[in-house]
């Protein structure tokens, strides 16, 4: 054995290697144990006892941030704490640095005087990521270091570890347990996607019994109806004005089938692939009349004012989505409430002067993703290469919409919160359906409501030069 | 017993563990680690991943593989459990293989340059790798590991060593330093048994079975009964050595 005191070249490197050796298997046990887990407060309860022994530490906390951006206190770990109970807390911090303050309270540290704005850290470097996006660095005061633990942009939580009976960590520890740290964070980026998965698998199936038991009492209540006339004009007597009512409800219930059957097949074919659209030119006024002629000839609060405009679009599909409109107007409103559709051309003078009117000044209620963004200006474009834009104003005086429901209104399935509450059935259907369509043709679908005023829907379609593409 | 006939008759000392005692060690190694390779086995699918009683044979198949290699320089016991120890971290699977390795590293540094190991030897040896794999596990005894049939190893020895320093006239300084080795090595054996059964009732804090918290309790840790196992073989080597 050589002689205590006296370190050859030989014995250096082998302490080096034996060191980086020790710290390979601190990252191997960790890394093993980790995998084991999905769940965040598993890892946590993981993770914290690891980084309490290869830190020589005796108390650890981890905070996660909650969705408004606080810190909430996940797991924490100490010599007073037994093992099998980790303590349950609902303890929330506005930041990490009351975070950090009550880690020290709690775990017997001193507090370093207050002042400045990192003042509550001796020795420290940078702040943590999710305050000044550098790059996570370690906060180290004697006996005490805290990791960050970057999970996503501007979404930073923490590991506070604490060593009392240490001076202080060295430069070694404190790259081995940053580098467990990022194990841990891989850990946790892992899980917390696993766990939003899981929420919209479960959202998923939810929206799928919803849609499955809407349609079929969607298709139900209108073939009662049917029924029950038939049956009333089979067996009793009935007057003459008695049997034309009975007459005007089949027809109703009759179109009302038809337009959700045609929704339903509409849907699955815009799944399935491409609407095929035939664009031609189409009378406006033409359009909207036989649309509304679905609702009988005897129906009164539906009232239109047209030009006879020629817009380049597909026949059946832009029938569809008025009616559609048309239909979510009259459910939502009361029965003797009004539905007022108001055509007109209209030529801008300048691209932007198109997209303006074409996207009104309320919140865009277009479904979330980068191409909705995009679509207004190539309209517009088109629009003013063809000369015109024909705008179709659909006005409802009924419940309206709530603001927090309008940027998700034409996902599908998507039904806002007081259609729902409704006893009326409804898909969520009807105007994603019409988006679709209407952007399949060129033109542009916008929405303006307001809660308990009502709801006005805005088309925009190119108005044809005349000769058809 | 008469120390100088002992000595006289016999090439292999009565009191000095050599390499021919501990090329015999790892052969009888492998014989156990294989007799209870399934029962090892069965531990570890209770509070880990099963594979622990493979690992060990297979681990220590391929030391005694390299044996011929191993024993190829000079007769150096210190060389040759470093050596056995750099091949166990590869070639044992898991968290085993490191701890192993470190224990024998440094239980080899322990004694580098000697060719025979007496009490005080051994016991240091038995130290030393204890301090390794405390160093690498980041364990303490009581936390469930192979540390808990290691430990007591060592503190055996420990004890009969300063038992046998205990000043006692001119028979002392025989045993002081030609101490026979077979009781303690019989103390260390039984108190490593000793070591592994009480991890029957403690909760894990270290590797995989952490993750089984409390429900770890009740199960014996394959880690310390392997453990028990290599220090078994080894005062068996000795018992069918010598006696």
């Amino acid at each position: 054995m050589n002689i205590p005191g006296e370190m050859t070249a030989a014995d250096h490197l082998w302490q080096v290697l034996q060191a980086q050796a020790d710290d390979m298997f601190a990252l191997y046990q960790l890394a093993q144990l980790l995998s084991q887990s999905a769940e965040v407060d598993e890892i946590a309860q993981l993770a914290l006892p690891e980084l309490v022994r290869v830190s020589d530490g005796s108390h650890a906390a981890m905070f996660l941030p909650a969705v408004d951006g606080k810190l909430d206190l996940i797991a924490f770990i100490g010599p007073d704490v037994s093992d099998a109970e980790q303590l349950e807390s609902m303890l929330e911090f506005a930041d990490d640095e009351a975070a950090l303050a009550w880690f020290q309270a709690a775990s017997g540290l001193d507090v370093p005087p207050a002042g400045g704005d990192r003042a509550i850290l001796r020795g420290g470097v940078a702040s943590t990521a999710a305050h000044d996006g550098r790059q996570p660095s370690l906060h180290a005061v004697p006996g005490c270091l805290t990791l960050p633990l970057v999970l996503g942009i501007e979404r930073a939580g923490l590991v506070v570890l604490s060593a009392p009976s240490r001076d202080g960590f060295s430069r070694h520890e404190q790259h081995l347990l940053g580098t467990m740290a990022r194990e841990v964070e891989r850990a946790l980026q892992l899980a917390m996607a696993h766990s939003e998965l899981r929420y919209r698998q479960q959202q998923v199936e939810r929206m799928k019994t919803d849609f499955v038991a809407a349609v079929s009492h969607d298709l139900r209540t209108p073939l009662a109806l049917i029924q029950a006339s038939v049956d009333s004009l089979t067996h009793l007597p009935v007057t003459a004005e008695q049997r034309n009512r009975f007459i005007s409800d089949i027809g109703q219930a009759a179109a009302q089938l038809t337009h959700q059957v045609d929704t339903i097949l509409r849907f699955s074919a815009l799944e399935e692939g491409h609407p095929n659209m035939q664009m031609q030119p189409v009378d406006l006024a033409e359009c909207v009349a036989r649309t509304v002629r679905q609702w009988g000839p005897t129906q009164q609060r539906i009232t239109f004012r047209v030009p006879p405009i020629l817009v380049e679009a597909d026949p059946g599909a832009l029938q569809q989505v008025i009616t559609n409109i048309i239909a979510n107007a009259l459910k939502y409103s009361p029965e003797d409430a009004p539905v007022r559709i108001r055509g007109r051309a209209w030529q801008p003078r300048t691209v932007e002067e198109s997209s303006e009117v074409t996207i009104p000044a309320s919140v865009d209620s277009s479904s979330l993703g980068p191409t909705s963004a995009a679509i207004p200006e190539r309209a517009a474009r088109q629009f003013s290469a063809r000369g015109g834009i024909a705008l179709l104003d659909i006005r409802d005086w009924g419940q309206g919409i709530p603001s927090e429901d309008l940027p998700f209104l034409f996902t599908k399935f998507f039904r806002a919160s007081n259609a729902r509450q409704s006893s009326r059935g409804g898909t969520g259907l009807g105007l994603h359906i019409a988006k679709r369509l209407i952007e399949s043709q060129g033109g542009s679908i916008r929405l303006r409501s307001r809660l308990g005023r009502g709801t006005s829907v805005r088309i925009c379609m190119a108005l044809s030069t005349g000769a058809s593409n | 017993m008469s120390l100088a006939n002992s000595r006289a008759s016999d090439t292999r000392s009565p009191h000095r563990f050599d390499v021919g005692d501990l090329v015999a060690w790892l052969h009888l190694c492998v014989d156990q680690l294989t007799r209870h390779e399934a029962e090892l086995t069965a531990l570890d699918e209770a509070i880990g991943d099963g594979d622990h009683g493979h690992n060990m044979r297979i681990g220590f198949l391929a030391v005694v593989e390299d044996l011929a290699e191993i024993q190829a320089g000079d007769p150096d016991l210190g060389a040759i459990l470093s050596h056995v120890g750099l091949i166990l971290i590869s070639s044992v699977g898991g968290a085993s293989g490191p701890l192993y390795g470190a224990a024998l590293i440094e239980a080899g540094l322990a004694v580098s340059g000697q060719t025979e190991a007496g009490l005080p030897e051994l016991a240091a040896a038995l130290e030393a790798a204890c301090r390794g794999v405390a160093r690498r596990g980041h364990c303490y005894p009581g936390d469930k590991t192979l540390l808990d049939s290691l430990q007591p190893a060592a503190d055996a020895l420990k004890t009969a060593l300063s038992s046998a320093s205990h000043p006692a006239g001119s028979v002392h300084e025989q045993w002081q330093t030609g101490a026979s080795l077979a009781v303690p090595l019989d103390q260390m054996s039984e108190a490593a048994r000793q070591g592994m059964l009480s991890t029957i009732p403690l909760q894990a804090r270290r590797g995989l079975a952490m993750r089984y918290g409390p429900r770890s309790m009740g199960h014996q840790d394959p880690g310390a009964t392997s453990c028990y196992l290599l220090l078994q073989a080894l005062a068996d080597t000795w018992k069918q050595r010598r006696q």
